[in-house]
Order: structure tokens, then sequence, then C-alpha cells
């Protein structure tokens, strides 16, 4: 029997460890400047909120539902990092650490515990239902749980208000976990995982 | 100065992409082709420790590149056949500079050989540009640069010729035979391998020729047209 | 794939120590965020302006910064238009830009060598947590690199998909893209590890 593709035949061989090291590295640097780039697409502004509806959750989702948990939260991480330096990488080209400060930050954070959770509950799914449910339960779950108390207590609202408020998001955001899971099963499919 | 290729076999589940292939290299000049799919590909990562074998060992000099893969690949470099896949910084010179350093050379060696290996290839003018910008020549001749800064006794060439023109393979291949260092070259354009001392002939993960180019490239040109 | 940002110069701001333009960089964008103050703003835009003057960086080159966010930036002014008047709007428009032209001069000004080595500086206070400073430092450049190469892989398959008669609706490209970007930047790690990165 012989191998077909290339792509599968360089990912599932015995590769170096320092291969696999350096592919999970530039991987999660990619999922960062991808989160980046999604913020280039114009955001759907929604009146009365301060905060945009923008692509660069469905980024977040992605990271984790391609890279896994660890490495989702990690690109996540090194993309909020390079934003804190001051790149203007949020939608918007807003940058810098002001950006941690507003009362949408909360939301930019709890990116990070998102990511993950959406990895840990899509690690080896194979179903759309299940992906769909890791997304949602990460990317609008998890980051809300963070999001809404920040922006009640940055914006001086009871947390009612405030998630009555980002009820706004909620359709853009399920849409986008639809979008993550789908995407990912078809990258799950058409590319091999790391190392395996 | 050897490569010993001992009793390797390379695979995944049940496919096997190389089985059971012993070579000794120690010419100066070696061609390895093959069709697509052969193998060729795998075997050339072999050589430097990035595919390691499921079965036997690859030894350069006293390395196994199973144990010792940083020291194995300061001594064979590799040209990849996508010059943008291997240059890593964005400007010229940093690029050339990233070898040494990686491999933790003092500051001063790192620039007299970034130097000497820029001037070598005419890409000394070219030192603070993007390398985005460059010309697709003048991204090969990077590429070649950047390896040779390390000073490697072997260059491994990844298909060095696919993505060229009949005249810019004819100057990439003059490039490489010029060069000092031992050569190991995959490819499937055969007639870039007339001067060398011993060609290999790889279908379906193993050697069904090794002999003068000659006689290889008879051997697959019978085969296969 | 790379994109060169770094345009060599002899300025004193080509010659500041990386760490304190990152640190200034961070400063500045915190500042221009949180001022309310029209001479303070005022200020703010001064200085960025002597930077700018003393780095030698063509007008050229800035623009070029601008122009991804152009688009978008005007979406957004619109909106902010519409919804609270002239003055936030104006107002959003030169935080925004400010710390777009900040952030440039900083990239250009900034070897990609020395900013690795500030990073690697940085992240070095937590090496004793197990952190492995050169790892983190070369994912934030490379972060910084593929920026510009996912949007112009983004865009040639959106370009692409509209001249196959399909909709400017990007994401059904994403897929395609996304494979395609983890390709290329697997090579790119083969290639990494080739030339000796991560001694394993």
């Amino acid at each position: 029997m012989h191998a077909g593709s290339a792509a599968l035949k360089t990912a599932a061989m015995p590769v170096s460890s320092a291969v696999i090291d350096a592919k999970a590295l530039v991987r999660c640097a990619l999922f960062a400047a991808l989160i980046a780039a999604l913020g280039l697409l114009p955001p759907i502004p929604v009146p009365v909120l301060p905060v945009p509806v923008t692509a660069q959750t469905l980024g977040v989702m992605l990271a984790g539902a391609v890279l896994g948990p660890r490495r989702g939260a990690l690109a996540v991480v090194l993309f909020l990092g390079v934003v804190a330096v001051g790149f203007p990488l949020l939608a918007g080209g807003r940058g810098g650490l002001g950006a941690f400060f507003a009362p949408s930050a909360g939301f930019l954070l709890g990116w990070v515990p998102g990511a993950f959770v959406v990895g840990a509950l899509a690690v080896g799914a194979t179903s759309l239902l299940r992906l769909i449910a890791a997304c949602l339960t990460g990317g609008i779950g998890v980051v809300y749980l963070v999001g809404i108390p920040w922006m009640a207590a940055v914006a001086d609202l009871s947390l009612a208000q405030a998630s009555v408020a980002s009820l706004a998001f909620v359709p853009g955001d399920i849409l986008k976990a639809v979008l993550a899971a789908l995407a990912a099963r078809a990258v799950h499919r058409g590319y091999p995982a790391l190392g395996a | 100065m050897t490569i010993l290729i001992d009793n390797v076999s390379v695979r995944f589940g049940d496919v096997s992409v190389l089985e059971g292939l012993s070579l000794d290299l120690r010419e100066r000049r070696i061609g390895i082709i093959g069709n697509n799919g052969s193998g060729k590909s795998t075997l050339a990562r072999l050589l430097n420790g990035l595919v390691l074998p499921s079965a036997g060992r690859v030894v350069v000099e006293a390395f196994d590149t199973r144990t010792h893969g940083a020291d194995v690949r300061k001594l064979v470099g590799f040209v990849f056949q996508n010059a943008d896949a291997q240059i890593v910084m964005p400007t010229v010179a940093e690029d050339v500079a990233f070898g040494p350093k990686a491999h933790g050379l003092a500051p001063q060696d790192v620039a007299a050989r970034t130097e000497k290996v820029l001037a070598q290839f005419n890409l000394a003018a070219l030192k603070d540009r993007a390398c985005f910008n460059l010309s697709g020549g003048e991204k090969q001749s990077l590429a070649l640069a950047g390896v040779l800064a390390l000073d490697p006794r072997w260059v491994v060439f990844d298909e060095p010729t696919t993505m060229l023109d009949r005249k810019r393979a004819k100057t990439a291949m003059n490039a490489i035979t010029a060069l000092p260092q031992h050569v190991i070259v995959v490819t499937h354009h055969v007639e870039l391998l007339e001067g060398f001392e011993r060609v290999i002939v790889l279908e379906a993960g193993k050697v069904v020729c090794d002999a003068s180019p000659r006689e290889a490239i008879a051997h697959y040109l019978d085969t296969y047209i | 794939m790379s994109i060169g940002v770094f345009v060599p110069g002899a300025s004193a701001l080509h010659r500041l120590p990386p760490g304190l333009k990152l640190a200034g960089l961070a400063v500045y964008a915190v500042a221009v965020s949180l001022t309310d103050n029209a001479y303070v703003m005022a200020a703010l835009l001064a200085v960025l302006g002597a930077a700018w003057a003393i780095s030698g960086i063509g007008m050229a080159r800035l623009l070029a910064a601008l122009k991804p966010l152009v688009w978008i930036l005007a979406a957004l002014f619109v909106f902010q238009l519409a919804v609270s008047g002239v003055r936030p709007a104006m107002d959003m428009l030169l935080t925004v830009g400010a710390v777009v032209v900040a952030a440039a001069l900083v990239s250009h000004t900034t070897r990609t060598d020395d900013m690795l080595a500030a990073l690697k500086t940085a992240f070095g206070v937590f090496a004793p947590l197990g952190v492995n400073a050169q790892s983190c430092a070369f994912a934030v450049v490379f972060t910084i690199r593929l920026v510009p190469f996912v949007a112009t892989v983004g865009r040639e398959a959106i370009a692409a998909r509209m001249a196959r008669g399909a909709s400017g609706n990007p994401l059904p490209a994403v897929v395609p893209v996304i494979i395609r970007l983890m390709r290329e930047t697997d090579q790119l790690a083969e290639g990494l590890v080739a030339r000796g990165f991560g001694r394993a």
C-alpha cells in the first residue's frame, strides 16, 4: 500500500520532536494572526452598545477547536499580548493597554478561557453537533461569564442590565459558533493533526 | 565523511513510505530520483533528522539522527523546494544570521559568517532589504546562503528545480555543482544529474537502481517513458 | 511569505533600545485612548509628529500602514457620526490613527533581531516558571509577521471566489484559507528546525 497525499505523509510520519514543537509554535502564532486578520473584516456596530460585533470571536473559537485547549488558549494570549504592546490589531484598529480598560475588555479576557473550553470540549469530537456545542459553551458561555460581570463593574450597570445589553450579540455569536464548528470539522478532515 | 542508512523503514499505520533501506552515502555528488510518492522526499528528510526512522537508524558521522538531531543538522544543511518556506526573518541579513545564531555561535562569529556568505552570493547590497520583495532568483540565493552560513559538510536539496523554468533551473544547478560541500540532490529532472558520481533510483519506497548516472538514468527512463 | 517592516535608517528613533520603544508605545496607546482633553490630545499628536519627522520614514509607508484599516474605520466613523455626533466620531478617528501610526513607527524603526532580543529579556523574567523565553519571543515576532500574510491569503481567496462568480461573502473561503495557511506555516516550521531552531 502506498501513500497518496503528501500532506498526510509528512504529518503522520515519525517526525523529530523539534519539528513538532516548531509546528506547534508557528501554528499558535498563525491563529493569533488569524484572529488579527479577521478584525480587518468590517464590523457590524450595534446601536447603544460600546462593543461592535466582529469576526474575531470566530477566530477565537477556531483556535480552540483546531489547536486544542492549551494551544488554542496560548494563541489567544499571544494575540492579546501583541495587542497590549500597542499593535492595533483589535477590530476597528484598536490596540494598546487602553483596550484592556474599556467596558468591553472582559469579553477580550474571556477569550482565553473561552478558547480553552472550546478546545477541551472539541477534543476528539467528530460529530458536528458536539463541535457546535463546544463552540457555544466556550465561545459564548465562558466568554460572557467573564465579559458580563466586567462590563457591569466598569460601566456601573447591574448584572441584569449588563446581561440584557449583551443579548444583542447572541444571535451573531451563535452564527459564528456554527461557522467555527463547520470550519473546524472541515479542517480536521482536510488536514492532519499535529505529530499524529 | 559518511551518512549511513542502516536497514531503515518509515511507516505510519499500515502505510509504508520507505522499506528496509540500507545505503552508505560517501560520494561528493549524489542524486536521488523517483516519481512522486516514491519516498524520495522522505529519504531527504531522514538525512538531517527532520523525519526519524520507524525502524533502523540513520547515522551522520558519529551522530544518530534520533538522539543527536541538533548536531546532525549542523552537519547536514537542507535546502527546501520552496525558498519562501525557509526564509524565516524579515530582512536579508537577519535571515542569513538566523541559523548561526540558532546554533549558538558567538555574536562576532555570526556577524563574520553572515558577511562572508552575503558577499559570496552577491547579496551584500541587499542586506537590509525585505525578503518579501526579493525576486524569485534572489530568494533562492538567500535560501542557499542561509544554509551555507551554518558551514555544513553536506547540503541536501529537495527538488531544487521543480518550481523553476529551464533557464533558471540550469543556473541553480550550476550553483549547486560549484559547491565545495558534499551534495545530495533529490529531483525528477534527471538531465541535471549528468556530472554526478552516483544516482539512486527509488520506487515505492525501495531502491531499484543504484549506479552511475548514465546507468541509473537509463533505468529510470526505460521504466517510466 | 515574510513581510519586512523594518526600514533601515540611522535616526535617533532607530537607535533607541527596542524595549524602551515597546514600553513607550504601550504608554502612548493608553494616554491617547484615555485622554478627553483637546490640548493633551494635541500635545500627544505633536509628539507623534516629531517622532515621525525624526524617524525619516516616508509618508507613503505611513499611509500603507493605515490602508488596511480604511474600510473598517470608514464604517465605524459613519456609525459614530450617526449615533454620537461629529466630535466623538473625530475622536475615534484621531485615537485609532495615532495608535496605528505610533505602532508603525516602532515596527519600522526596529530590527526584528533587536525586537527578539528585547522580548527574550522580558520573557526571561518568567524563566523560573518554566517559560521558554526564546520560544515566546519567536511566537510574538511570528504573530506580527504573519498578520499581513494571513490578510493577503484571505484577500486572494475572496478574489478567487468572486472571479468564479461567487458572492463577496468571505466565510465559505475560510476552510481552504486555513488549510493553505497551515500547510505553509508547517513548511516554515520545518525550515526553522532545519536551520537549528529548537535544540532537540
